[in-house]
């Protein structure tokens, strides 16, 4: 029994500084990793709050042009386009809350809260930090690691916006099944009009490729970033996926 | 900004089947090395103890005064010195016994020796089988864990009407600790293992040649006298 001593310390030792290891390890890794889920993550949960109709956006960054931010043109339209997300996220966010408690039962209810919660507190926090850049935009540009994070919620927060607005605006035929997927690519012109709107890959089905082109077309303009580069970077030009999931046929 | 998912966090919101195979392993993980290092120790002193008596066996000391040193000292004896010990005594009482009759008086002897023998290949061996069991089966259970947890979170996918990473994300992270713990535990058991097993085989040859030159010189000893 006393040789069992030595050994029994050795060992524990051992794991405690493995897992240590482990622990000091973990967090580096997993805030890389789940950062860049972040857009897709708000994609999903507004696409779940639409009653009927569904929209997922992808956001396809276009070869980057890198434009200069130039102060003169960022001045001539301060406020307005930043605050449009600030005052809409918190309202965007109540259907989700009651969504997840409708669905009570299932055992994973307790991380889709967490999940949620985290997520209205991020679109918040996006709403406030957009508007904070809004005014210190020039002191930000030279933290490159912040301007990082805060511009992914900056452009989550427009995604989510145009989301729903194009949702708002789509009336799918009768003639749309589950299943169906059209893609559209739009290109927008600084100013957030839509200029060219095209079927890029279509669903074999006209009506339903026509409802969705319309209803881009009906949005007509787009809140998008006054940022020039964020702009041309992520909003130039996207692709919008249309996709009924609720339907019963 | 996305919190990151602490692994504390993870291992606790795990489904109570997942952290059952967690606790399983983590104590076979911790039995295991607790063998390894007590293997160790074990497989050292017994080499040094070896090397130490066959050099002062072969320096041509009388083997009478060997064996009363053997037997007058306090700790445990095991190794060579155990199969001499056993030998010699064997061979006295024999001699005693049956004078001259050198066969009966071998037969006596290279039976205790055997006995002596196979005693230290229990002991030597004695924690290699678990460590085998860890080895194989630990990534098994690990498997199982996280099996389990990922049928977990597609169930609850499944359930959810929102199908996004995110919801199942967390779920087959968590489950796959499991698996992680069940590989954490198996690879040093089975290098110990292999280790373990090939080092006591050596030792056990050497042990044999001991057995049979020390016949050899009892008996060389019978038949000159």
């Amino acid at each position: 029994m006393k040789s069992l001593i030595l050994p029994t310390a050795l060992a524990l030792g051992f794991h405690g500084l493995i897992l240590s290891l482990f622990l000091i390890d973990w967090p580096e890794e997993a805030s890389s990793q789940v950062r860049p889920e972040l857009l897709f993550v708000s994609a999903s949960l507004v696409k779940k709050s639409a009653p009927e109709v569904d929209a997922a956006q992808k956001v396809e960054p276009k070869s980057p042009k890198t434009p200069l931010p130039s102060a003169s043109k960022k001045t001539p339209q301060p406020k307005q386009a930043v605050d449009a997300p600030q005052t809409k996220a918190p309202v965007n966010t109540a259907p989700q809350i009651k969504e997840s408690d409708s669905a009570a039962d299932s055992e994973k209810v307790n991380a889709q809260k967490r999940l949620d919660a985290e997520q209205r507190e991020k679109e918040v926090a996006a709403a406030e930090l957009a508007d904070r850049l809004a005014s210190l935009e020039e002191a930000v540009t030279d933290e490159i690691g912040r301007e990082a994070v805060t511009n992914d919620e900056k452009i989550m927060a427009y995604i989510g916006q145009i989301q729903r607005d194009i949702i708002n605006k789509w009336s799918r035929p009768p003639s749309a099944r589950n299943g169906m997927q059209a893609i559209l690519r739009v290109r927008l012109v600084p100013t957030g009009e839509v200029v060219d709107v095209v079927v890029a890959t279509g669903s074999r089905n006209d009506a339903f490729d026509r409802s969705a082109l319309l209803a881009v077309r009906r949005a007509e303009r787009f809140e998008v970033p006054t940022d020039t580069r964020l702009f041309e970077q992520h909003f130039r030009s996207f692709t919008v996926l249309f996709r009924p999931e609720d339907l019963r046929l | 900004m996305n919190e990151p998912i602490s692994i504390l966090e993870l291992v606790l919101n795990a489904s109570v089947v997942v952290q059952l195979v967690m606790a399983i392993l983590i104590l076979a993980s911790l039995v295991s090395w607790v063998l390894i290092f007590q293997r160790a120790f074990l497989l050292q002193s017994v080499r040094r103890s070896a090397a130490n008596f066959e050099d002062e066996f072969w320096s041509g000391q009388d083997l009478r005064s060997i064996f009363v040193d053997i037997e007058s000292s306090e700790a445990e004896v095991i190794g060579v010195e155990h199969i001499f010990q056993a030998g010699f005594k064997e061979f006295t009482r024999s001699r005693q016994q049956y004078g001259n009759q050198a066969e009966r008086i071998m037969q006596n002897v290279q039976r205790s020796m055997r006995v002596a023998l196979a005693r230290e290949e229990e002991r030597l061996e004695a924690a290699l089988p678990f460590l085998a069991t860890v080895g194989s089966t630990s990534p098994y259970i690990g498997l199982f864990g996280t099996v389990w947890g990922i049928m977990n979170s597609f169930r609850g996918l499944a359930m959810s009407n929102q199908a996004s990473l995110s919801v199942v994300a967390p779920g087959i992270s968590e489950a796959l600790i499991a698996t992680a713990i069940g590989l954490f535990a198996a690879i040093p058991a089975v290098i110990a293992y292999n280790r373990y097993s090939a080092q006591v085989e050596v030792i056990m040859n050497r042990f044999e040649t001991f057995s049979d030159e020390f016949g050899a010189i009892l008996n060389r000893s019978i038949t000159e006298s």
